[in-house]
């Protein structure tokens, strides 16, 4: 019965499956099967569980300046399971910025973005930060306190970009305050443009991967070994214990730290304690001890300078061949956003 | 040959169907190209909520010499001094955020900009002092003051 289905299936959608189990097997090398270097599955396994998880919220959502708010809160208080989805959905959200933000320094410490691994950096830092923007324009939506003041110190950066900031305040605001248009042009990024963005940039960055394959680095310990193992099954099996394990932790944290709702969106009261999520702590600390234009180009150009770091690292290597340049400078960052981050995190203003 | 036949540039020779897709393709990527600025066009809102830029904060005799009057939902403080009336904006000029009037200073819970009393930068980001804004008499005798009318820091208003 099953093959007589499967063989009139075929014939209508004839695929190869030999072809398929020979496309999977790609050999990948032995280092892949360390842990870390399951962090470039992890996030796209997370944006599954976005998608899932958002399309369910979106159920019940109304993006208006009067309706939203109390939706979120509806979605938390009365819908069958509503505070458990919603918590998911945040926390696999936290989980993916942190495993997105894990992978691009095991990327970048390990040199992997060196040629013929450009564009593939490249994707992956406009990935990133297409990241942060589904996290900004999240919690943007609850039209909490965090949320209404989060758009408008949004709104008010992008005005004071040097030529084009009105045109993008505008864009982004859709009219001179954070209003009914805001909202529904957040919810468009968030639940369209966005996540359409990321399949196109993920699709792209695995295209790349497989073109030149994963990046050979070795230990010590198997130096010119040259091992290999087929990526089906094996290493999709590491990426699906990743899975399973990741689900298991969502829901503890889910039920441990449900996903809170704070006070109403004030347009009328900045609270006094007002801090974003803390994936963004580190440029509201700079934004504090800078210059508003100062940091508002600063922070354009190092996301500029990550985005080409592999041609600047090409150069670099070209007239220092064994320079370890770009891990200080790239140290260096990471360590300079750390304390940026903590900074804000332990400061009370 | 002679020099003036060798000197003649000779035309291209141009077959209909390399005209037709020369054509086409033009056609399609400029009608392509008008269609993206249209759509460009497309998110700016053709009408805005009308926000009135004025409003009343009533008599000059409501405000005796050393009182002030936070008026929330304009985000405006009008303060009143011997030598007269002054209105300022308490919309931080960092990032747009709500400034906590206390007493002799403002201060931003965004960024922790902090204003003297007059609204001048004492510490952090922000780039310019709190807006003062223009006030005047209405024939009836009222006030009102104009938020979108900004006067030079210090200028205060004498009224009977």
């Amino acid at each position: 019965m099953f093959d007589k289905l499967t063989k009139w299936v075929l014939e209508r959608a004839p695929v190869n499956t030999e072809e398929l189990k020979h496309l999977s097997a790609e050999p990948v090398p032995n280092h892949l099967k360390r842990w870390w270097w399951c962090l470039g599955g992890t996030p796209a396994y997370l944006f599954i569980v976005q998608v899932v998880t958002g399309i369910l919220l979106a159920f019940y959502y109304v993006p208006s300046f009067d309706h939203a708010y109390d939706s979120v809160r509806y979605i938390t208080e009365e819908v069958p399971f509503g505070w458990w989805l919603r918590s998911v959905h945040k926390w696999s959200s936290i989980f993916m910025i942190m495993s997105v933000v894990l992978h691009t320094l095991r990327v970048f410490f390990t040199g992997a973005y060196r040629a013929p691994r450009e564009f593939t950096w490249m994707t992956g830092t406009l990935l990133l930060g297409v990241t942060l923007m589904l996290g900004f324009t999240g919690y943007s939506l609850v039209f909490e306190q965090l949320s209404y003041w989060g758009a408008t110190v949004a709104g008010n950066m992008a005005q004071a970009v040097p030529v084009v900031g009105e045109l993008m305040a505008r864009m982004l605001i859709g009219g001179e305050k954070i209003a009914n248009n805001t909202l529904t042009r957040f919810y468009v990024l968030h639940a369209g443009v966005l996540p359409v963005a990321m399949v196109v940039l993920i699709f792209l960055h695995i295209v790349l991967i497989r073109v030149h394959g994963v990046s050979q680095f070795e230990f010590r310990d198997e130096k010119g070994t040259g091992k290999t193992f087929p990526f089906y099954p094996d290493h999709f099996y590491t990426e699906l214990i990743m899975g399973v394990s990741l689900t298991i932790l969502l829901t503890c944290f889910a039920i441990i730290f449900p996903a809170e709702l704070g006070e109403r969106a004030n347009p009328l009261v900045t609270p006094a304690h007002i801090k974003p999520e803390w994936y963004f702590f580190f440029t509201f600390r700079w934004l504090k001890i800078t210059g508003l234009t100062f940091a508002i180009i600063s922070t354009g150009f190092f996301f500029f300078l990550m985005f080409i770091w592999p041609f600047i690292d090409a150069l670099i290597r070209k007239f220092k061949p064994k320079s370890e340049i770009s891990v200080w400078i790239g140290a260096f960052a990471f360590i300079g956003i750390l304390i940026l981050t903590i900074w804000e995190a332990v400061a009370e203003h | 040959m002679s020099e003036e036949e060798h000197c003649k540039i000779k035309p291209e020779e141009v077959t209909r169907r390399d005209f037709l897709k020369t054509a086409t393709m033009w056609t399609a990527a400029s009608s392509l190209g008008l269609a993206l600025l249209g759509s460009l066009k497309f998110p700016k809102p053709a009408l805005f909520p009308d926000i009135p830029k004025t409003f009343k904060i009533g008599k000059a005799s409501d405000f005796p010499v050393g009182t002030e009057k936070v008026f929330k939902e304009k985000s405006v403080v009008v303060q009143s001094h011997r030598d007269g009336l002054c209105a300022i904006s308490l919309i931080c000029t960092h990032l747009g955020c709500i400034v906590k009037a206390e007493r002799k200073k403002f201060d931003c819970p965004c960024h922790g900009t902090k204003f003297d009393d007059e609204g001048r930068v004492v510490y952090g980001p922000a780039p310019k002092p709190l807006e003062w804004l223009k006030i005047s008499q209405l024939p009836d005798g009222k006030l009102e003051v104009n938020i979108a009318k900004s006067v030079p820091l210090g200028t205060k208003f004498l009224f009977s």
